[in-house]
């Protein structure tokens, strides 16, 4: 069974943008980390690990199972998001702190607030050594766009009007309102540049394992088949001069968890990220390896379904996030590596602006440090909810799940809720999110999501907003949909932060999620191997590819 | 100059749940080179096992004692080589050939394996000689035969094969356990004509098992008649019926004309046959003997002989003198 | 010979459609697995269910997929976006190599030990039964988790993942997935060997080789061997199929590329052509396997061949 929790992950999908001067900053190749921020929420999660110094010939990269696509349009998972940063550059680089650095594009200018004019950078070309122009670009984000393309990123363009070419190397978007979330985006799969002749040709086959894929990055692909898996190469006409690869040649490949285990313990398996928890600490035991725990952007939280049922009363949704024993549950289920969570949004979002705006909102905020059963009673009784029933989705083949279901059914009993619990083979786990029918009669379920790039909005609005893809229970609060969209379309990066941390603020009063906790990126490689971002980074940018070598 | 086949006490136990089980007891009896002796007695009075234990075909775990001596060497001495040389000097006749060839081996394997294993012959010339031998028998088509499949030849036809195959090493002494039992009775016939011919002709000495009385008189030059284990009557053939030396043998000479003289079995006697295990200490028979006195089963009674033969019972001397007693 | 064939059209066309029908009935879709299971905007959905052909009705999918099989288009897999019959040219070979490898240590083990514990009562006998009865008891993906743990990550001696390239390192990586799967049918055909040869060794056919002076081997190879080969020939049939059923498990543990790990994968992810396709091929397999051992019972038992 290759059923895991990283089945289990949602990301985000954006529903707007808006105009923004944005972190594209000018100049060429800009290197790592240009901000060098640290969760400062749980300093002691890593962003970086030691530089490594010496080249390596080859490494296997551990996947939860084979990669199926390398078109970035149709990444929506893992195993996708980590080949496809390796072989494709997007528009705007993520640093490994989540902060938008230049990346295809040098620059994004505003003639208006409704035209975003990317300035593309030059000298760029892919693997078979044609050089990127507008036209890809043009071709990349209009396919990308195209609901008739299928890919799984339309909505992030819903307020792009046209994408056209206005030079060799400038791209212009009309838009119908300032979108900065759109900016975020493209630091991400959609904004991931495909070559333009390749792809017509390829037609609905580009990225499949036959046709492989034509892309920008600093590793291009060697072979791929059903037997080896996906085999790339150092890309020897990368146009980033700074980056100097210290692996030759990665093999990705997907490896059940017992094999991923035996793998790293006979040093089969060189690099994986988000490696099973309950295996960690045998890891972390284990001399030839390196574990390394490091922010992330996922959140670990129970989604509310029904506005109808006992939950649908804000006072019962506080009672029963009051009453939640995380830390507990988090010693159980992550082996400690998940962090408390203040907010529905992992501090490790913070990356991509204004940090210390976040950071300061956070501290504010009431911590769940230890549940208050006394109180959260007491906002039951209020609410008239004794005694009433909550039915919860879980299934009890996820041992994450399990635990959380446990934790909120000893919550619940202990301020006087019942709790039914219907329970769905791992198998049929996900038609709770996709099919009505297996939603029905759920009061609420439980959700592992992230955003596609480093904003906290990133993560809000998919279920804050009525739009939002993962609001089930038809939520809709005028004044947070309002922040939002007003966050969506500001550009001063320090006013769209407050505006979010307004919106937050109220969210964490609403609670149209109740928070469980934040899980780490949970980096783990060879002993003598080093120097990949411990940090989210890896599903976005290329850094742990380029960074991975030998110490 | 000692005889072809001296067998001396010889006594068997086989293991049974652990604990030895008598099955033979003190069999004495000896056959010179061409002489012809019958074995008669009931189902489990011991006639196959001495065959058995003659051949050396007791299982392993079988508890000897006595002497078998082939041309004057004891063959429990024997091992490896000379073992399978000795076995291939008294081969057996069995009685279901069906049974005791082997289904999916040709015949021509069959009927030369023998040979082949105690060297000395090529396989053609094996060949060749069982092709002759088939024909002596009076199979037609001897060679197609070779390439034939048990299954596809009568039981009369097959055990014509058996008998041929014991041919095929020039053997001494042929073994014959009740090789007419599993046949109808045309064949019957036509197998006891062959063995009778086989052993004028070529001078063999024949062990003939049967439990049919007429039959092993009229082959045989001796027969022994065994009971519950023991040979309790062992004389010329040919006196046999007229002079009984033992009750038992006496019983059976008596209530000979009320059975079929082919096939008749011997159980035509008052009371039940024992085995050797279930055997009280004195004489076995005592029980079903209308002679019986105290004396017979106060302790072991030997094989003495009597006139011209040999009798296990005290009293037969005795009993021969008073002839009108029966 | 048509016959067989005709038999084994309909079983493959009966299996198919029921292997179709169980699938199709499922919950979930194929699209999950593209996204990991995450929603997708229902545009792409749309797009991706015209492509794959997700919404017609059962009959016409299953319909479209029989008419393409027997054109030679095995269909598309949608988890693995590749065609199926690209996916089974790269699986299978190591499947069948994986298989016969644990099939040849099965049965040459199998039968060794077998025979010994036939030929020799007592001490050997009973340690080869406890040997047997403990490797029947282990399951394959136990067994297979604990001797990578003592020899691949403990002592180094073999590697723990995938399938090697090129010969000697293939032997290497496929040593111990086979060991693993071959414990469990190992323990039949020893079993086997050993009732069979000891029934044979009873027969009386046998005591007339002794009585003719044949020797112990040629005995043992020529008769008893000879005669048991048949119930173990019969017990290959079992063998091979608990290999093939024991064959996606191992290939998970050792992380394998053949089609038995994709098997479970695909099946869960609903990936019908890919499921189809591997299905196809097992019971085509079982179908040759069942023939073979046919065949091979006419070549050991000369009175069915008159029989026929």
């Amino acid at each position: 069974m290759r059923i895991r929790r990283e089945h289990f992950l949602w990301p985000t999908l954006a529903t707007g943008a808006a105009v923004a001067v944005a972190a594209a900053g000018g100049g060429s190749g800009v290197g790592v980390g240009h901000l060098s921020f640290k969760n400062a929420a749980d300093t002691h999660l890593q962003i970086n690990t030691p530089t490594a110094t010496k080249a390596v010939r080859s490494v296997t990269w551990g996947l939860y199972r084979d990669v199926n696509s390398v078109d970035p349009i149709f990444g929506f998972d893992y195993p996708e998001n980590t080949v496809d940063s390796a072989l494709c550059d997007a528009l705007f680089r993520q640093t490994p702190s989540g902060g938008r650095a230049p990346g295809l594009a040098l620059k994004v200018s505003n003639p208006n607030p409704t035209t975003d004019v990317l300035t593309l950078r030059p000298g760029v070309t892919f693997w078979d050594g044609h050089p990127m122009t507008s036209a890809d670009v043009v071709y990349s984000l209009q396919r990308a766009a195209n609901t008739k393309v299928g890919g799984f990123y339309t909505s992030i363009f819903n307020r792009v009007k046209s994408i056209s070419a206005t030079g060799k190397l400038q791209v212009t978007l009309k838009l119908t309102q300032p979108d900065q979330w759109l900016l975020g985006e493209l630091s991400s799969l959609p904004g991931m540049i495909i070559e333009k002749s390749f792809a017509t040709k390829a037609g609905t086959k580009y990225g499949t394992m036959g046709v492989g894929g034509m892309c920008t990055g600093p590793y291009m692909i060697k072979s791929w088949t059903a037997k080896n898996g996906l085999i790339a190469v150092k890309n020897p006409h990368y146009w980033d001069r700074s980056i100097h690869p210290w692996v030759n040649q990665y093999t990705f490949k997907g490896f059940t968890d017992s094999a991923m285990t035996s793998g790293l313990e006979t040093g089969a398996i060189g690099i994986t990220y988000s490696t099973d928890p309950t295996i960690l600490q045998a890891l972390k035991g284990n001399k030839k390896l390196s574990v390394t725990q490091g922010s992330s952007y996922i959140t670990d939280a129970l989604i509310v379904a029904n506005n109808k049922g006992p939950l649908g009363n804000v006072k019962v949704r506080q009672a029963l996030s009051m009453a939640l024993d995380r830390q507990a549950y988090i010693k159980a289920t992550y082996q400690g590596a998940a962090q408390m969570p203040n907010t529905l949004a992992n501090p490790g979002t913070w990356g991509g602006y204004e940090p210390s705006i976040f950071q300061a909102a956070y501290n504010a905020l009431p911590s769940y440090k230890s549940p208050n059963i006394a109180a959260a009673k007491k906002l039951i009784q209020q609410a008239g909810a004794t005694g009433k029933t909550i039915t919860i989705g879980m299934s009890n083949q996820i041992t994450q799940i399990q635990n959380a279901a446990t934790t909120v059914e000893d919550a619940a009993a202990n301020i006087g809720l019942k709790v039914k619990l219907k329970t769905f083979p791992a198998a049929t786990w996900i038609d709770v999110f996709t099919s009505a029918k297996a939603r029905a009669g759920l009061d609420a379920f439980f959700v592992l999501s992230y955003p596609d790039y480093g904003a906290p909005e990133g993560q809000y609005q998919q279920f804050v907003l009525p739009t939002g893809s993962l609001n089930y229970s038809g939520f809709n609060d005028p004044t947070i949909t309002k922040l939002l969209n007003r966050s969506r379309s500001t550009a001063n990066a320090a006013a769209r932060a407050r505006l979010v941390v307004q919106a937050q603020k109220l969210i964490m009063q609403q609670l149209p999620w109740i928070p469980l906790s934040d899980p780490d990126t949970v980096l783990v490689t060879q002993k003598n191997l080093t120097g990949a971002p411990a940090s989210f980074s890896y599903m976005y940018a290329p850094w742990a590819a380029v960074k991975l070598g030998g110490r | 100059m000692s005889a072809l086949l001296e067998v001396e006490h010889l006594s068997v136990w086989l293991p049974v749940e652990g604990s030895p089980r008598s099955i033979l007891t003190d069999v004495s009896l000896s056959l010179e080179e061409g002489e012809a002796l019958g074995i008669v007695g009931e189902s489990g009075s011991g006639k196959s096992m001495t065959a058995r234990a003659i051949a050396r075909l007791l299982p392993p775990s079988a508890e000897i004692a006595g002497t078998v001596a082939f041309d004057g060497a004891d063959t429990y001495e024997l091992k490896g080589a000379a073992l399978r040389r000795f076995r291939s000097q008294v081969p057996i006749v069995f009685q279901d050939p069906r049974a005791h060839i082997n289904p999916l081996r040709r015949i021509g394997d069959f009927m030369c394996e023998g040979a082949l294993a105690s060297g000395g012959q090529s396989k053609a010339a094996a060949l060749k000689k069982a092709t002759k031998l088939l024909g002596d028998m009076g199979i037609k088509d001897p060679e197609g035969r070779l390439h034939q499949y048990p299954h596809e030849l009568s039981g009369g036809m097959l055990q014509r094969v058996m008998i041929a195959s014991t041919l095929m090493t020039d053997p001494r002494l042929i073994l014959a356990d009740e090789p007419t039992t599993a046949l109808d009775v045309t064949t019957q016939e036509e197998v006891v004509a062959i063995l009778d011919e086989l052993r004028r002709e070529r001078g063999l000495a024949l062990i003939f098992i049967t439990h049919d009385l007429d039959l092993a008189a009229a082959l045989c030059d001796q027969t022994a008649v065994f009971y519950a284990g023991e040979i309790v009557d062992l004389q010329a053939s040919s006196t046999l019926h007229t002079d009984p030396l033992h009750p038992y043998m006496a019983g059976l000479a008596a209530a000979r004309p009320a059975v079929d003289s082919r096939g008749g079995r011997l159980a035509v006697i008052p009371g039940n046959p024992i085995s050797a295990y279930e055997a009280p200490r004195g004489c076995r028979f005592a029980a079903r003997c209308g002679f019986a006195e105290d004396r017979c089963t106060a302790g072991r009674v030997a094989l003495e002989p009597v006139a011209s033969g040999f009798a296990r019972c005290v009293r037969a001397e005795e009993l021969r003198a008073a002839r009108g007693a029966w | 010979m048509g016959r067989r064939l005709g038999v084994m059209a309909a079983t493959l066309l009966v299996s198919s459609f029921v292997i179709f029908g169980a699938l199709y009935l499922a919950p979930g879709t194929p699209l999950a697995a593209l996204s990991g299971g995450k929603n997708l905007p229902p545009s792409a959905v749309r797009v991706l269910e015209r492509r794959f052909d997700l919404n017609q009705p059962f009959l016409e999918r299953y319909w479209h997929w029989l008419t393409g099989v027997l054109h030679g288009d095995f269909g598309y897999s949608v988890v693995h976006q590749s065609n199926v019959s690209t996916l089974l040219g790269q699986e299978l070979p190591i499947s069948a190599e994986l298989i016969l490898y644990a099939g040849l240590l099965t049965i040459v083990f199998g039968i060794g030990l077998g025979m010994v514990s036939a030929l020799r009562p007592g001490k050997v006998d009973d340690v080869v039964l406890a040997l047997t009865a403990g490797s029947a008891a282990m399951p394959a993906f136990v067994a297979g988790i604990v001797l990578l743990l003592i020899l691949s990550v403990d002592l180094g001696w073999f590697p723990a993942l995938g399938q090697g390239a090129g010969f000697v390192s293939r032997f290497r990586h496929l040593t111990l997935p086979a060991v693993a799967m071959a414990l469990a049918g190992f323990a039949l055909v020893a079993r086997i060997t050993r009732t069979s040869m000891r029934e044979q060794l009873q027969n009386e056919h046998v005591q007339t080789a002794v009585s003719r002076g044949v020797g112990y081997w040629p005995i043992v190879t020529r008769h008893v061997m000879r005669n048991a080969s048949i119930p173990i020939v019969t017990s290959f049939v079992v063998v091979f199929a608990t290999l093939i059923a024991l064959d996606p498990v191992v290939e998970s543990v050792f992380s394998i590329s053949g089609v038995g790990g994709t098997l479970v994968n695909d099946a869960l992810e609903k990936d019908i052509p890919s499921v189809q396709g591997v299905c196809l091929v097992l019971v085509a397999a079982f179908v040759v396997l069942n023939t073979l051992v046919d065949l091979a019972y006419r070549v050991l038992d000369p009175r069915l061949k008159s029989r026929s």
